[in-house]
């Protein structure tokens, strides 16, 4: 486990090759307990393969990584049973009920009994009107809020999240930010993917950019507010020069 | 239909099997499948002195139609199958709303699609061996070779026809109309006591080389398909499926599977809420082990020596594995991967684990069968020695083999080679022992268990150690 000290999250030289293609490309950045912090990048820049390699999804092809002072190539599980995790593709298990989706994500996390938790969430993210339909009949916004419910069921310290809030209503996306900021001012940390660079300028304490599986560019969003830069100019100078 | 929409649909069918097999293994499908055929047809005067050729014609033709039948299911739950393996599919064929083309237009250039793609990947391979094998060693019945192209490719066309008018059927009447409509004919059939063969013409076709036959094979195929097109329903609303909570409880009662119970639980709720239920997998038995019985009652008769029991057990302990193709069939191990603190050995135990608890399935019908042949104990406890055997080693191989997605592997050609070396030779040398020692067959197959086990541990290494999952 991390001191109070230690990063949450650490990639040193990070690499990962599929091939020919290389992925991601020597990456290295550290993120401190109780920071938001966003990866920012345009499609195919590599965010997804990081979150893969850094949740211990797949193996890197050099350099290494610690999550809560834990390598995820080497104890994956280990890994994953500490943190929370909302993928890029949200695809609950199709047959059963959102209610079940959420007792088999306790079971396998051996959370015990959780049943007044199930319910607060359904009632915060308002779809207690879902809970005994079949996740495969779910519209896309009615997963998404059941993927974030099982990501952060068992408050984890650290939470990887690929797009959020694409297909929530303005009302969730707000309760989801508050809840994120929440999460954050209680020392958990938040490591987030995203293109929509005006949440992750509301959201995130720091931000970085990826381009072609390189970090190009890092900085702290309350310096920018100090420079009075949009963090869209920045991402923009940053990837195109601009 | 537009040629642009048919090359489109033409390209994404290659490209989602490339994706999923690999682009040279799915090439070498079709060839292996060839090979396959070649190999049968050069036994074929063996053959035909055991089973009567009429039966081996019917079997093969039969086969071509429940193929037929099986791409038109995928073809239309395709999506959700789909969906599953690569998150969110986009299929040109549901795209109607997108693209400026209607959606008749649309099932026309899938129908025809699927036509040329399949009889070019299953059919014509296959008559191309028995093309090979005739030119090379029985010149005599070469003349046949265009016939069984033309019977089987029909025999293909009027499963997927069929299959299409029974979800037309379906969306537009209902579940129970979908399966009345199949069911009656099936009765009456047997009420009027019509030959099975006469429900399929193109078989008929084979036999008589009738122009009425001919026209009749067309008619089925064709009009099937006008009046699906003619009432084709697109854009029905999802039917929204709610189910009173039974995970925790069922979990509750697995646990003697620990921490797998939870695992197990939702696998057999998997099976037990999509369509069909539990019945599909005894179906997926009792189909193939119904006609294979049948072979065998014919092929028997020719060795009064043999024991049908111990030949059937062997049979059905390879097919039993069917249990497992299920039970993998619902979700994909990244999906757990990638939220979870699991890892896909896990994921493969607790399919195990469900397959265990299914298994029990197998002895049954095996014990069904032995009271109803008379057969004495000996011969029952030898055949539960080589069911127990048969079954555990075929399951160990499609878990290597197939990881946890046995289905989607069988188009990968090394695969389907692997398979068939290493489970042909293991039931050859059974059925011979079969037919000289019931003790030798029960020792042998006593002998497969830790056989078994040490492949399935394998398989679990082998599951953890790919990255395979991410297509």
């Amino acid at each position: 486990m991390p001191t109070a000290k230690s990063p949450a999250i650490l990639a040193s030289n990070m690499m990962k090759s599929y091939g020919p293609v290389e992925a991601v490309r020597g990456v290295s950045f550290s993120v401190a307990p109780g920071e938001l912090f966003g990866l920012l990048g345009p499609n195919g820049s590599g965010k997804t393969t990081i979150v893969r390699l850094l949740t211990g999804q797949i193996r890197p092809s050099d350099g290494s990584s610690r999550v809560l002072g834990m390598d995820p190539a080497k104890d994956p599980v280990g890994v994953r049973s500490l943190v929370g995790i909302i993928p890029d593709q949200a695809n609950p298990p199709s047959f059963l009920t959102c209610e079940e989706y959420l007792e088999f994500v306790a079971g396998i996390r051996k959370l015990g009994d959780v049943s007044g938790s199930i319910t607060a969430w359904f009632d915060f993210l308002e779809f207690s009107g879902d809970r005994k339909v079949l996740c495969k009949d779910l519209s896309q916004g009615t997963r998404q809020k059941l993927m974030f419910a099982q990501a952060f069921l068992h408050k984890p310290a650290v939470a990887f999240i690929d797009e959020p809030l694409i297909n929530l209503d303005p009302i969730i996306q707000e309760k989801i930010k508050a809840y994120m900021k929440d999460h954050v001012a209680r020392g958990g940390t938040i490591f987030f993917c995203t293109h929509a660079l005006e949440i992750a300028e509301q959201l995130c304490t720091r931000v970085a950019i990826i381009e072609k599986g390189r970090i190009i560019r890092e900085g702290r969003v309350a310096d920018m507010r100090k420079r009075r830069e949009k963090l869209s100019a920045f991402f923009m100078r940053a990837v195109r020069g601009r | 239909m537009t040629l642009e929409l048919f090359r489109a649909m033409m390209r994404e069918e290659w490209r989602i099997h490339s994706s999923l097999f690999g682009s040279a293994m799915f090439l070498l499908f079709p060839f292996v499948l060839a090979a396959f055929s070649f190999a049968g047809s050069f036994f074929l005067p063996v053959l035909s002195l055991i089973v009567p050729l009429r039966t081996l014609a019917l079997l093969v033709h039969s086969t071509f139609f429940l193929f037929g039948a099986s791409v038109g299911s995928f073809g239309l739950l395709g999506r959700e199958v789909l969906n599953r393996r690569f998150g969110h599919a986009s299929l040109v064929a549901f795209s109607s709303r997108s693209l400026p083309v209607s959606e008749r237009e649309i099932l026309t250039s899938f129908v025809v699609k699927d036509c040329v793609y399949y009889l070019a990947l299953w059919v014509f391979p296959f008559v191309l061996g028995f093309a090979a094998a005739s030119l090379a060693f029985y010149p005599i019945v070469l003349h046949w070779v265009p016939l069984v192209l033309l019977t089987l490719s029909l025999s293909f066309l009027f499963g997927l026809s069929v299959v299409f008018l029974l979800s037309t059927i379906y969306v537009r009447l209902g579940k129970f109309a979908a399966v009345l409509a199949p069911g009656v004919i099936v009765a009456a059939a047997v009420a009027l006591r019509i030959p099975a063969e006469t429900l399929l013409p193109p078989f008929l076709l084979l036999l008589g080389q009738d122009p009425f036959t001919f026209v009749l094979s067309t008619l089925l195929i064709l009009v099937p398909y006008a009046l699906s097109v003619a009432f084709l329903e697109a854009d029905y609303a999802a039917r929204e499926r709610r189910h009173r909570e039974r995970l925790a409880g069922a979990a509750r009662g697995l646990g003697f599977a620990r921490n797998l119970s939870f695992l197990v639980a939702k696998d057999l709720l998997d099976l037990y809420r999509s369509e069909g239920g539990f019945g599909k997998v005894l179906f997926t038995l009792l189909l193939p082990l119904g006609l294979t019985s049948a072979i065998l009652s014919v092929f028997l008769k020719f060795i009064p020596s043999a024991d049908f029991l111990l030949i059937f057990s062997i049979f059905l302990g390879v097919i039993s594995s069917s249990i497992y193709n299920w039970l993998t069939e619902f979700d994909m191990a990244s999906a757990y991967g990638s939220t979870l603190p699991l890892k896909s050995s896990d994921v493969m135990r607790g399919k195990v684990f469900g397959y265990l608890l299914l298994s029990p399935l197998s002895p049954l019908l095996l014990l069904a069968v032995a009271i109803a042949r008379g057969s004495p104990l000996a011969s029952v406890a030898a055949a539960l020695f080589a069911l127990a055997g048969t079954c555990a080693y075929s399951l160990a191989i499609t878990a290597l083999l197939g990881g946890l997605a046995p289905n989607i592997l069988l188009y990968n050609a090394k695969n389907f080679l692997l398979y068939f070396a290493l489970i042909a030779p293991v039931s050859l040398v059974a059925f011979f022992l079969s037919l000289s020692s019931a003790p030798g067959l029960a020792a042998f197959c006593a002998f497969l268990l830790p056989v078994s086990l040490v492949f399935l541990r394998k398989a679990y290494r082998r599951a953890d150690s790919s990255e395979a999952l991410y297509f």
